[in-house]
């Protein structure tokens, strides 16, 4: 029994907690027509405690959100009053698996 | 005296181009260069504008050269209300026909104006706005300027001395490929030194087409947009001393091709304004052209 127990002890100790994992996030946001304009927007999202990378792509009307799943939970509410505030109008978003995906 | 009303008439075509580059703002594209009714402003940030521009205009031998920069600084309090600062600087060179020459340079009258957007339509890559504005010019510039042969006319003084106001209304309709924008606007001028000079409407229309890059990429960081704005303005006939100047006031419509680099933080545009039409009052001066260039960042 002894030598089922300390090697499964062994593994579940270098197991640790759950580990963090970075979450993609594509935000559909309608208005965006300059790399200028959205500037402001990039910001406030990498301003955010645990959002890693954002890019934007003007062709499709999103914006791309790399982020810490244990940190950062968008709402569609937040999102909503975010882009207001920033002049453009949030469509949607949806969380497409690891980042890079 | 005689001189003053065409020095001013003449030099006023700057000052009013620059105001409408700056005297109007709506968020959200590239915005037009000679009137700035697509100034990108979100809540909380700032945006700032500086222009330069070299203008030449004549009349019966005289000549007179201005270079003005304008720096304007505009704050997002809300998601609709934007609210503004201009702040000119001038400097004017008259060359008289008859020999000698005078010439004033100094701080401009400030101007600060509201702009509320009161209609807003998003869709995916393209917007449509409509925004009111209203706004003061106050008497900041000195109007009482002289030389060695006296006091220097109303338009070669930097500044009015009056409390100015004006208003109008913007509409934007950008997408990705193109962006048009249009605007109205009346300006009040009040009287100060017993000069009470016209007052003006504006009516501005500018068309820009992206032309770098050619096809959008999801890497798309940059836009070189080439266009023309049109510009229209009527001025009233400045009074003096309650008598209305025969030569001053009028018609003018103005040609402006222009480029506009756009990148994240930063965009550089750069514009040559043609005269198309000037049907003038009496000897009123004649424009010839002029240079804008200037910068815009986001702050």
């Amino acid at each position: 029994m002894r030598k089922f127990v300390v090697p499964l002890a062994l593994a579940m100790l270098a197991a640790g907690p759950a580990a963090a994992k970075d979450v993609q996030y594509v935000l559909h946001i309608d208005g965006i027509t300059c790399p200028f304009c959205v500037a402001t927007s990039e910001s406030a999202l990498r301003d955010m405690d645990g959002v890693k990378s954002v890019s934007s792509n003007l062709k499709d009307g999103t914006i791309v959100v790399c982020a810490d799943d244990e940190k950062v939970a968008f709402t569609d509410p937040q999102l909503t009053e975010l882009f207001k505030e920033k002049g453009f109008t949030y469509r949607g978003m949806e969380e497409t698996g690891a980042c890079g995906a | 005296m005689q001189r003053a009303p065409r020095i001013r008439r003449r030099t006023r075509w700057l000052p009013g181009l620059l105001g409408a580059c700056v005297l109007t703002v709506a968020p959200v594209h590239a915005a037009p260069i000679t009137f700035n009714t697509g100034l990108p402003v979100s809540v909380g940030h700032w945006v700032g504008r500086a222009q330069a521009v070299y203008g030449e205009a004549g009349s019966a031998g005289n000549e007179i050269e201005e270079v003005r920069s304008i720096t304007v600084l505009g704050y997002g309090a809300t998601p609709d209300l934007a609210l503004f600062g201009v702040i000119p600087w001038v400097s004017r060179d008259l060359d008289l026909a008859a020999g000698g020459s005078r010439e004033a340079s100094g701080l401009g009258d400030i101007g600060l104006f509201a702009r509320y957007t009161a209609y807003r339509r998003d869709v995916s890559g393209g917007t449509f706005r409509v925004a009111p504005f209203l706004g003061v010019e106050l008497p900041t510039g000195e109007n009482r300027k002289s030389d060695a042969q006296g006091r220097l006319p109303p338009a070669l003084q930097p500044g009015s001395g009056s409390w100015d106001t004006f208003g109008g209304v913007v509409a934007s309709w950008a997408t990705l490929d193109w962006t048009v924008d249009g605007q109205v606007s009346w300006q009040a001028n009040a009287r100060a030194g017993g000069v009470e000079l016209g007052d003006v409407f504006k009516a501005d229309l500018a068309l820009y087409k992206r032309l770098l890059p050619a096809e959008l990429s999801a890497d798309t960081a940059s836009f070189l947009l080439g266009g023309v704005e049109l510009n229209f303005e009527d001025e009233t006939r400045t009074r003096t001393g309650g008598v209305a100047d025969p030569d001053s006031g009028g018609r003018r419509l103005f040609l402006t091709p222009g480029l506009q680099y756009a990148r994240k933080l930063w965009m550089a545009e750069a514009a040559v304004q043609i005269p198309l039409s000037q049907d003038l009052h009496g000897a009123n001066v004649e424009r010839d052209f002029a240079l804008l260039i200037g910068l815009r960042l986001n702050l």
